[in-house]
């Protein structure tokens, strides 16, 4: 159909970094328009990561990002699809920590927009059966982005998570050990974590236990450990 | 025609919580689903709360109507479902474009004004009702740029109108901003369109770029004085209810309330007339 043709004409010169004349003006509007829009909601998605980016690789990239395509209706969702777009073409080549700040910031929007269910805080018992809750996130890091480190690579645990009392996401470096047990829970049930981590730092799963009841019992409370709290 | 009436304002986040249940409420809020679908958890009771206090209308953003695809079932399947939940019974969008090969711009484009794409959105428009068990209402859209085109754009939107059954949703502003752009009689326009059909309208701010020459539809101004005319005009035609846009640059809740106030003594002023 020829009116498609027309409309790939609009979108092909949106896609373009090069101004169209000004003769054109009515397609210049709808490209500086789509750009902004796109520049705007990245900016403010990744504030720390624009505040450092070379603002020309930025722009050069959200026009290559255009051309690969959002897909998402929901124009929230952007940053993240920018994000996988920004690890599988490798951009941004001399920020070698580019892929954990964008996890950072695209995770605390993620967990502020979830349609949590109501929760319902009773107290922590190691005979129920407790995973890894929808309002937080795990992440193996190499950079410590959350302290804006950006020079010394290692590896890292950070965990994320939505604070029901306050209303934010908060971050919290733990160690691999509580890494690999809220994995594991996750996985496959609280009694197989303190297995594994009595395997794995050889004492007793009695005193693994005590060693981590003071913080699963905080991050029960604190809704990282619980049931789907999604809402249907 | 719907059953609503009044006067409207639409629903923002960045005010939601300066509004009290016995303070100021509108006749009607306007929400537009894809910034609610999914809202920051905190804004989720204040939400509902808010919409329980007044009949809500839904206007959608990212439907893109005239794109070449066919629907996106997956994402009208979460609007019914946003519709439900809030027992919100009309729903409008765009007469335009956002997405071209499922590829998104978020920006409102423009149609090709011809016969055959008046048919091709009349057939989506048809797909759409089926999903959400709901008439469609379209906006007449602004445009900056006229793709080849043959016929009008009253034409246009009055065939889309009159092959798809779909109501109106006449936005005043739009027609002001594309009537400066384009260099035609808003007045002349109104008259040609068939504003029987329409279910609601709507009112916004624009601004003048002046390297490009050109009105932007931006919902980030007041009223401009000269749309408030035209809405008088349109008024004197037609009994629908009448709504305020704000998108961008939003002030505190109270700015709001006063052009919400000069828009219903505009509306009084106009029926009272008429009576």
């Amino acid at each position: 159909m020829i009116e498609f043709k027309e409309q790939k004409k609009i979108i092909d010169v949106a896609k373009t970094i090069e101004k169209p004349p000004i003769e054109q003006r009515g397609l210049r509007a709808y490209q500086e328009l789509i750009c902004s829009r796109f520049y705007e909601v990245l900016s403010n998605a990744f504030p720390i990561f624009f505040e450092i980016v070379d603002k020309e690789e930025f722009e050069q990239n959200i026009y290559r990002f255009m051309n690969d395509g959002a897909k998402t209706p929901y124009i929230w969702k952007v940053p993240n699809e920018f994000r996988d777009f920004v690890k599988k073409k490798k951009l941004f080549k001399t920020m070698k920590y580019v892929d954990d700040l964008l996890w950072f910031e695209w995770i605390e929007i993620k967990l502020m927009m979830k349609n949590y269910k109501d929760r319902n805080v009773v107290k922590f018992d190691y005979k129920k059966k407790y995973k890894k809750s929808d309002s937080c996130a795990l992440k193996k890091i190499k950079f410590k982005v959350h302290e804006k480190k950006f020079d010394e690579p290692g590896t890292f645990f950070l965990l994320a998570y939505y604070d029901f009392a306050k209303d934010q996401v908060f971050f919290r470096e733990i160690s691999q050990i509580l890494y690999i047990f809220i994995k594991t829970i996750n996985k496959d049930g609280i009694h197989k974590g303190i297995e594994k981590i009595s395997n794995l730092t050889e004492e007793s799963p009695k005193v693994v236990i005590d060693f981590l009841k003071p913080t699963l019992k905080e991050l029960y409370k604190l809704g990282v450990l619980g049931q789907n709290n999604k809402r249907k | 025609m719907i059953d609503i009436k009044g006067c409207g304002l639409g629903l923002r986040r960045d005010f939601l919580h300066e509004i009290a249940v016995d303070g100021f409420l509108p006749d009607f809020w306007e929400v537009t689903p894809e910034n609610w679908i999914y809202m920051p958890y905190h804004h989720r009771e204040k939400f509902e709360e808010t919409v329980a206090l007044r009949p809500t209308l839904a206007h959608g953003l990212s439907l893109s109507i005239g794109s070449p695809e066919s629907v996106n079932k997956k994402f009208l399947k979460e609007i019914k479902q946003f519709l439900d939940r809030y027992g919100i019974k009309y729903y409008s969008e765009h007469l335009s474009f956002s997405s071209f090969g499922a590829n998104q711009t978020y920006e409102l484009l423009p149609l090709p004004m011809t016969k055959k794409m008046a048919l091709h959105v009349s057939d989506k428009v048809k797909v759409v009702e089926d999903i959400l068990q709901r008439n469609l209402i379209l906006e007449n859209a602004t445009y900056y740029h006229t793709p080849q085109s043959d016929l009008s754009e009253s034409e246009f939107i009055n065939m889309v109108l009159d092959k798809s059954g779909a109501k109106l949703l006449l936005d005043v502003n739009n027609v002001f901003v594309n009537s400066e752009n384009h260099g035609y009689d808003a007045i002349s326009f109104l008259d040609e369109l068939d504003i029987s059909k329409a279910a609601y309208i709507h009112v916004a701010g624009h601004y003048k770029d002046d390297e490009l020459a050109l009105i932007i539809d931006s919902h980030g101004m007041p009223v401009a004085d000269q749309v408030w005319e035209l809405l008088k005009h349109t008024l004197s035609k037609t009994d629908t209810p009448v709504m305020i846009e704000r998108d961008n640059n939003i002030p505190p809740y109270k700015t709001l309330e006063k052009e919400y106030k000069k828009l219903q003594k505009l509306l009084n002023g106009v029926r009272h007339d008429r009576v």
